[in-house]
């Protein structure tokens, strides 16, 4: 993870020094405070609590995977505080102290699905890291598939970081699928799309967990003419877009790249500093508030935030990877998608519990426990 | 420049500095406070707008999720899709359809919506209620896949969403009704939209499958209220909602200026007005001043809901937003001029003394140069120029003072003004609260009596005019009067006096003294001296104003008639005129419901005497040998009259309650019974849609009290019945509390609580409400004339309580009502016939509430109680009480044990219970929701001793504690199963009655045969008379009657007249005493008195009820000796 969560600290940063060369906010100048969470939960917690009870902050801008948000989530409500949380999530989450700036299912599995069934045909498979995004993905895209009269011919889960996918390629190979609902994270991927060209098997596959950064680690030949679906890309033809990516490679060089959760985490300061203006006040009690029906004019297009849940209204492409790796957009809905972090055929009680029972099946972490994995067909 | 012209500038620069620095200052300072404040309104204003929409969509979409997981939807859409595919207008379809109609069309109007569909997975949409062009199009294929409706159905269907669509013009809906084919063109406004839908839709799963998606139709009067509340928005202050249409921000709901500016009024988008507008309804938030859309400038606040792309704005015109700084503004520019002027003024004065001196020494030097005069008081008169100086500065003060009292005054005016604007208010308040007429009027004159100068005398009143008679009624009159007057003032003409002459004038009068003045021609001893302001109360807007009645307000003696003071009596008076006005309108109205009323009522009784043939000839019908399917036809018969038959009673109730007609009865009765009886015959509902019906009692301690039972019996069904009809799973809990109040009265505390889909906020308000012609949603929902709660709550009114209501929208509603009973004399408390003080009870259920209410009743009784929860636990506990030492004690004297239960049910529990040899001392009874009474002997098989439906009455406890405790028997050793039948049967009464002589007196032949048939499945002897000289004709040949039954209107001789015969003796002294009972299908209560009167000792309202007439029957053929 210690990539994909230094470039969105960049991107943060460079969104304050933004705002610091224009003046900064109320006519004061921003101070960022970096402490690195190691991709553990645990030390997110507690840097957090750092953050809030000892450097007395007024917002903390960060956490990539789903576990660190959820280990930080008590501390900023305990302490009435403000996160802003940049990544593309499960959702079935909202918190009067977290403002959720990543997508949510609907905001980018649900459309996708359809799309991939419209365009392959009506036979998916599923392959994800085991952990609680993912599963909750396949839960909900399996009930979607239902709907739409499709089939889920497989489903099957890695370990985090595993790089043992030969069994995969195999129940792959045997369930003749016509694309791949892809939610693998991280490292993984790379063994992924290259035992898949190396087993010949020449299913599109679309990923909800590949971005840009990713995708320049893994061979060309593998991994061209694959798809991803996210609320950003790079190659989105756009001044504003233009003037982020142009700002962030003067800043960081040349060969850097952009992607969402980067694009997200920098509009996230943004947003606060709107908030800010309009409350008049950095105190995060009176910021949380002010941050409700903020619209900006971000580098993805036009995001509103929710008067309601804290989410973001934002728009969704999805893009096909190019020889040059960059993505050529071949689908999109810009007009900004309203968020709703729980799906409504369940209750919120209902969903709950599902993430309860998760969490105890995986002894009270938010991934499963790294065992020899199983295909479920 | 000379001196005085320099010192005179210099004055003007100094005043024009310091006054210009604290004007500019101040109007700074208070303009951005003012601005602050009024954004601050502005804001929250439009954020109670912005929530409110939001808790609109957030309900609604709510709404449609939890409709679309009912059973009901799901069961309609699978079934009318199959239905379907033969063809709308296919057999099959249309009785299909009809069979769902009616229960899905109560939810849409519950859910107050403009129509409900259910879509198949496929996009036909298989029903609508309201049937506009679009029901059986595809929304996939058809002419509106390009619809919201469609859309919703799209984003449902395919995306599993549940997602407000945005309000558009929808073309099915173009129409008024569906049958309606002329185009609603003369109400087209300019830019061509009529009537703007939203829908929001929900997928059906049925076993995890989508069968298809339940989609409902919003329209846009739903939310045209909300730009019409001005609240804290000043005179010109507005509530804006727009959105974008083709480049242009339209308004889309009217305004408060400009009612007809839905969808008339449009701005294009970049034009420079508008400005808020326009940053609303592109996406953006913020608040402060801007140009607004009639080009003025405006104060806003501005917001955007993306879920609906809706902008809204509040506003207000900045002049009257700054109105106060314009006044602070030309309030100091006229202080500045003043002190200007004075400035000037001071200066010249000042110059001219200080140049004087040196003039005048120069004077002297020439005078003492020429003519060597010395002038010897130079030292004076500069002294003197000091003073001067001095006094000058006084004067300057002076004159400051003066401008500052000046401006001081008009602040005392201001003041004054605010205080009469109080003033007047609170006579509007007062005209407005809920009371009598004349009580309102006092409080008005109370508070007249606190307006500055009207304040002194503090006494005062109001006589209402008799146009026909021409003559004043005093209606009022708080303050202190004297018998005399009061006397002799309860009417005055008109022209007398000073009342009197107002009347007829309709001016005001001043009077300033009653001693000095003729026209105070009333006098009366002991009068002080006072004045009076006499104001004639007109009627306003006709062309001939009428007197209405006149306004006496005593004064001290010659009370100001300036025409300030005038002005303000008139607006008094004017508001008085409102009142009076709507008083009597109201009363036309309330005449009109009360002719209306009393033709309902003799036109259901009309309807009642026919039904009284109906429904007894079909029960006639079914106690004949019929075939099966002649019983199910009979049965349906038999329901649906009774259904209608309940129709009409309750318009009856309810005609009589409008009218004022319904008087309650007095009788005694067994509290506990009626309610145990009542719960039971819920039961059977409940059951079938398995929900737990749980009746708690133990807060009733006196069984017998006196009262209406029939009614406290129909406050029940109505409540209960609707607690039944929409709770789906769960259970309802009816709990009833005695407490005595003073002596002889009781205050019955009952309150039913179900878990049911709740009641919304917004309908609470006008659920009790009866067919009110605005909304008859709420009432159409609950039940067949909607009157139910409506009658329930004028009847607990009536018996001297009240009902109320509280819901979660949901999770369920809590019904509260409490009537006042008074005691009976045949009172006495209640207590198990057996002891079972220190009887160990077990008392096994997964259901917590059913346990609390066992429970406490058994431990009020003093039985020991111990709980279980489930199978394991009971058995756990056994052992645990067992004692070895005492191998005959059964660790428990009676189980009670709930048949239905998760893992291990009652009856396996029972079974694993008498197979084990330590327990045979218990004595275990079962409870089930389930009643079927064929099961009794295999549970007595099974080793239960009794065995009792849910809920258990408080007789049923009885009956089964004291059989089953009674001389100790063991279990084994009782050979009954203890049920409600059995308990039955140990009191009843029919077999006495049997063989009994009666005498029907009725002419009409249906009602005789209906009569009979009833009495001879009782086995009684029966004879018919056709009329009251029949009947004196019968009883003289036959003596050995045991009863009369008595219809009143006959020919001839109609009951009454019989009875008062037969009392006299007319008929033979041996019968004269004959119990009769008045059978009539009159209902309403002065028709028993008239029975009783006329010598009947009872009375049966028609049509017959069979256990009603067996009952009354058992009472009176007992009765005799």
């Amino acid at each position: 993870m210690a990539v994909s969560e230094k470039s969105v600290v960049d991107a943060t940063l460079m969104a304050i020094d933004e705002i610091n060369a224009k003046g900064g906010v109320l006519g004061r100048h921003l101070e960022a405070i970096v402490m690195d969470g190691q991709s553990d939960p645990e030390v997110f917690a507690e840097h957090a609590r750092t953050l809030i009870q000892e450097k007395n902050v007024d917002v903390i801008f960060g956490s990539w995977t789903s576990a660190s948000r959820k280990a930080v989530k008590p501390i900023v409500e305990e302490f009435d505080n403000l996160l802003f949380y940049p990544v593309q999530y499960e959702g079935l989450e909202t918190s009067p102290n977290i403002v959720y700036t990543g997508a949510t299912p609907n905001q980018q599995i649900t459309p996708t699905v359809r799309w991939g069934v419209t365009n392959f045909g009506q036979r998916a498979f599923l392959v994800g890291s085991d952990y609680i995004f993912p599963r909750t993905a396949n839960l909900i895209i399996k009930k979607q598939l239902s709907a739409l009269k499709s089939l889920t011919v497989g489903e099957y889960y890695i370990p985090l970081g595993g790089k043992n996918v030969s069994e995969l390629m195999k129940v792959i190979k045997a369930s003749d699928a016509d694309f791949i609902l892809n939610t693998i994270n991280g490292d993984s991927n790379i063994t992924f799309f290259e035992q898949l060209q190396e087993h010949n098997i020449a299913i599109p596959v679309i990923s909800f967990s590949l971005a840009e950064d990713e995708v320049q680690l893994i061979d060309a030949d593998a991994i061209t003419g694959h798809y991803s679906a996210w609320s950003y890309f790079q190659s989105i033809d756009s001044d504003s877009n233009r003037q982020f990516v142009n700002a962030f490679k003067n800043k960081y060089g040349q060969h850097r790249t952009t992607n969402a959760s980067m694009q997200a985490g920098y509009l996230g300061v943004h947003l606060w500093k709107q908030a800010v203006n309009y409350a008049q006040s950095t105190d995060p009690a009176q910021v949380k508030n002010a941050v409700n029906g903020v619209t900006i004019e971000a580098p993805e297009g036009r995001v509103i935030m929710s008067h309601v849940n804290n989410h973001l209204w934002k728009p969704l492409y999805i893009g096909q990877v190019q020889r040059d790796k960059q993505f050529k957009l071949v689908w999109q809905h810009k007009n900004p998608i309203r968020p709703i972090p729980f799906p409504r055929y369940r209750t919120i009680a209902s969903w709950n519990t599902y993430l309860n029972s998760l969490h105890r099946q995986w002894q009270g972490k938010w991934s499963a426990p790294v065992v020899p994995n199983k295909a479920l067909l | 420049m000379k001196i005085r012209e320099k010192l005179i500038l210099a004055f003007s620069f100094i005043t024009i500095l310091s006054i210009g620095s604290v004007s500019v200052l101040s109007i700074t300072k208070s303009s951005a406070a003012i601005k602050a404040e009024m954004e601050n309104v502005l804001n929250s204003a439009v954020e109670e707008k912005v929530s409110r929409i939001y808790s609109y969509i957030y309900s609604k979409e709510k709404e449609v999720v939890f409709t679309a997981n009912q059973q009901l939807v799901g069961e309609a859409l699978l079934d009318l899709d199959n239905a379907f595919s033969h063809g709308a207008e296919s057999e099959q379809y249309v009785k299909r359809e009809l069979l769902y109609r009616e229960q899905l069309s109560q939810i849409k109007e519950r859910l107050n919506i403009y129509d409900l569909f259910l879509i198949s997975s496929d996009g036909d949409i298989v029903f609508s209620v309201i049937h506009e062009d679009d029901f059986g199009t595809n929304l996939r294929t058809g002419k509106y896949r390009e619809s919201k409706l469609a859309e919703a159905f799209d984003t449902a269907s395919s995306l599993l969403e549940t997602k407000i669509t945005t309000f558009e013009p929808y073309s099915p809906s173009q129409f008024l009704l569906s049958g309606d084919k002329v185009k609603k063109e003369d109400t087209t406004n300019n830019i061509g939209y009529e009537q703007h839908s939203a829908f929001v839709a929900a997928p059906v799963f049925h076993d995890d499958i989508l069968i298809g998606v339940l989609a409902m139709q919003l329209s846009d009067y739903d939310y045209f209220h909300l730009a019409s509340d001005y609240t804290s928005l000043k005179q010109t202050g507005e509530v804006v909602i727009t959105k974008v249409i083709d480049d242009y921000a339209v308004v889309i709901a009217p305004l408060r200026r400009n009612p007809e500016a839905a969808f008339n009024m449009r701005f294009k988008m970049g034009a420079d007005k508008a400005i808020p507008i326009q940053l609303s309804a592109t996406g953006y938030r913020g608040a402060g001043v801007s140009i607004g859309y009639e080009n003025t400038s405006v104060l806003a606040a501005w917001r955007h809901i993306p879920e609906l792309k809706w902008g809204i704005v509040t506003k207000i015109e900045s002049k009257e937003a700054f109105a106060i700084i314009d006044q602070i503004k030309n309030v100091l520019f006229i202080a500045g001029l003043g002190t200007l002027a004075l400035a000037i003024f001071i200066g010249r004065v000042f110059s001219n003394h200080f140049s004087a001196p040196i003039l005048r020494l120069h004077e002297a030097s020439e005078r003492f140069t020429k003519e060597n005069v010395v002038t010897t008081d130079l030292k004076t008169q500069a002294s003197d120029e000091i003073s001067q100086l001095s006094r000058a500065f006084v004067r300057m003060q002076r004159s400051h003072q003066e401008n500052l009292a000046s401006l001081s005054v008009t602040a005392e005016q201001q003041k004054l003004q605010t205080r009469y604007a109080h003033a007047k208010l609170k006579i509007v308040d007062a005209l407005a609260q809920p009371v009598l007429l004349a009580e309102r009027l006092k409080l008005a004159i109370e508070s007249i009596f606190e307006v500055p100068g009207l304040d002194i005398q503090k006494k005062g009143g109001v006589f209402l005019a008799d146009e026909n008679e021409k003559r004043l009624n005093l209606c009022c009159h708080p303050g202190k009067f004297s018998a005399e007057f009061l006397r002799d003032e309860a009417t005055v003409a008109y022209g007398a006096c000073l009342c009197g002459r107002a009347a007829e004038s309709q001016e005001i009068l001043v009077s300033d003294s009653c001693f000095s003045d003729h026209r105070h021609e009333h006098r009366w001893d002991n009068m002080t001296e006072h004045g009076h302001y006499i104001i004639p109360i007109l009627s306003h807007g006709t062309s001939e104003q009428k007197t209405l009645g006149v306004i006496f307000l005593y004064t001290d003696i010659n009370p100001c008639a300036g025409s300030d003071r005038l002005m303000l009596l008139k607006e008094i008076s004017e508001l008085f005129s409102s009142a009076i006005l709507q008083d009597q309108s109201r009363q036309a109205a309330e005449n009109s419901v009360r002719v209306k009323s009393e033709f309902l009522a003799s036109m259901s009784h009309e309807i009642r005497t026919p039904m009284n043939g109906v429904i007894g000839m079909l029960g006639a019908l079914q106690k004949t040998e019929l075939s099966e399917d002649q019983k199910r036809k009979a049965t349906i018969a038999q329901t649906s009259a009774s259904s209608l038959l309940t129709i009409i009673n309750d318009i009856l109730d309810f005609s009589k309650i409008e009218a004022g007609k319904l008087v309650l009865e007095e009788l005694d009765f067994n509290l506990r019974g009626l309610l145990g009886d009542f719960a039971d015959s819920m039961a059977l509902d409940a059951q079938d849609k398995g929900i737990e019906l749980v009746l708690e009692l133990t807060g009733v301690e006196q069984t017998m009290v006196k009262g209406d039972l029939g009614r406290l019996r129909q406050i029940l069904i109505n409540i209960v019945g609707n607690a039944i009809k929409f709770t789906s799973s769960g259970e309802i809990v009816i709990r009833a509390e005695l407490h005595a109040l003073e002596e002889g009265m009781f205050d019955l505390h009952c309150s039913v609580s179900d878990t049911g889909i709740g009641i919304p906020k917004d309908k609470i308000s006008t659920l009790f409400d009866s067919f009110s012609q605005g909304d008859t949603s709420t009432t159409r929902v609950f039940g067949g004339t909607g009157l139910g709660l409506s009658i329930s709550k004028h009847l607990s009114e009536l018996m001297g309580g009240k009902l109320e209501v509280s819901s979660t929208l949901g999770e369920g509603s809590h019904f509260i009502f409490n009537i006042k009973l008074k005691a009976s004399k045949q009172s006495e408390k209640v207590f198990p016939t057996v002891d079972i003080h220190n009887t160990s009870v077990l008392i096994v259920d997964d259901n917590d509430t059913n346990r609390d209410v066992l429970r406490g009743q058994l431990e009020h009784w003093g039985g020991i109680v111990s709980e279980s929860n489930c199978a394991a636990d009971a058995l756990a506990l056994l052992d645990k009480h067992y004692s070895p030492q005492e191998p005959n004690k059964p660790p428990f004297s009676v189980a009670f044990i709930d048949m239905q239960m998760p893992n291990m049910d009652g009856e396996e529990l029972g079974q694993r219970i008498r197979a084990d040899n330590r327990y045979n001392g218990i004595h275990l009874i079962m409870m089930t929701s389930m009643s079927s009474e064929e099961n009794t002997q295999y549970f007595k098989a099974l080793g239960f001793s009794g065995y009792f439906p849910k809920p258990a009455t408080t007789s049923d406890l009885f009956g089964a504690l004291a059989v089953v405790l009674e001389n100790n028997k063991a279990p084994s050793d009782i050979d009954t199963l203890v049920t409600q039948h059995y308990l039955e049967t140990l009191s009843h009464d029919k077999e006495s009655i049997k063989g009994a002589s009666i005498l029907l007196v009725e002419d009409n032949r249906i009602n005789q045969i209906v009569a009979l048939n009833i009495l001879e499945s009782l086995d009684l002897i029966i004879d018919i008379a056709d009329n009251g000289e029949k009947a004196l004709a019968a009883l003289k040949n036959k003596t050995a009657y045991q009863l009369i039954l008595m219809d009143c209107q006959m020919p001839v001789m109609d009951g009454y007249e019989t009875t008062k015969a037969i009392r006299q003796g007319i008929a033979g002294d041996e019968v004269s005493n004959i119990p009769i009972v008045a059978m009539t299908a009159n209902a309403m209560k002065g028709d028993k008195e008239k029975c009783i009167d006329a010598g009947m000792d009872d009375y049966l309202s028609k049509p017959i009820d069979v256990n009603e007439l067996e009952n009354i029957i058992i009472k009176w053929v007992k009765a005799k000796p």
